[in-house]
């Protein structure tokens, strides 16, 4: 009976609350500027990173070293979750469980040249892996 | 040379530099190419002050010694205190590499020092009667 309760509220209020999320995401970076700079944010980019707040309040920015100033500053609420984009497949992921890799040849848009992975040998690929924490301590 | 002119006219020099300075002296990151930002807002911000500060300069010739004793100290303090806390509030690049963040920012407080200091020697000097040479 709880397994059946269970389901019934998962496909009634969960999982569409996570579509909406994801869709909120996609089409809220479509004609969003970036909370931290001001930026119109790319929704093609894979620089571009969002924090969902505990109300379902998307925050977008246009760059990961913005997500990582922002959060260095302590405007991440301790409810909100930050999402980033995995370089290679584009795909939405959790921040804190990212690979992040600063290098030059990532052309981002405020300069900051900061890229998520998803997994670690692909970071490792090209350049050092680091978690969301140790990125935010190496920026400048 | 009245010093209460003298004054007026370094308002007026303030003021241009307050415009001049975020757009072609050090521009900040929209005309470096970049797309629109809180540093362009921060820019025209600043504009507008210096526009109201050579517009206040000009007025200046029509205050009476009493009033543009305690005037023009106060114009140029708010003024040097509102060229620091504008980037602070309406937003720059937070990227050292960004030119806002090492070119026009820096100029605009040193401006803003600049004011708060010529604020303290207008206040001073107009005080004393004004020998009129």
């Amino acid at each position: 009976m709880r397994l059946i309760i269970f389901l019934f509220e998962f496909f009634l209020f969960v999982m569409p609350l996570e579509m909406a999320l994801a869709g909120d995401i996609v089409s809220l970076l479509a004609k969003a500027r970036c909370i931290e700079c001001g930026m119109k944010v790319a929704p093609d980019s894979p620089f571009s990173s969002a924090m969902v707040k505990a109300d379902g309040a998307v925050m977008p920015f246009c760059d990961i070293g913005d997500m990582l100033v922002f959060r260095k500053a302590g405007k991440v609420p301790a409810d909100a979750r930050l999402t980033v984009r995995d370089y290679m497949s584009r795909e939405w992921i959790d921040a804190g469980a990212a690979f992040f890799v600063k290098n030059a040849q990532f052309h981002s848009p405020m300069g900051w040249g900061v890229a998520a992975f998803k997994d670690k040998h692909n970071a490792a690929a090209i350049g050092a892996p680091m978690t969301i924490d140790e990125a935010m301590k190496a920026l400048k | 040379m009245s010093r209460g002119r003298g004054y007026a006219i370094a308002l007026a020099v303030f003021g241009l530099l307050l415009i001049l300075t975020p757009r072609f002296i050090l521009p900040v990151c929209e005309y470096h190419g970049k797309q629109v930002m809180n540093c362009s807002h921060t820019a025209h911000y600043e504009m507008t002050l210096g526009a109201f500060m050579i517009a206040a300069a000009g007025l200046s010739a029509f205050w009476n010694a009493s009033i543009a004793r305690w005037l023009v100290p106060a114009i140029f303090l708010i003024s040097g205190m509102a060229a620091i806390v504008i980037p602070e509030a309406a937003g720059y690049c937070r990227n050292p590499e960004m030119p806002c963040n090492y070119g026009t920012v820096p100029a605009l407080r040193l401006l803003g020092c600049a004011l708060a200091i010529t604020s303290i020697a207008s206040f001073l000097s107009l005080r004393k009667p004004d020998s009129g040479k």
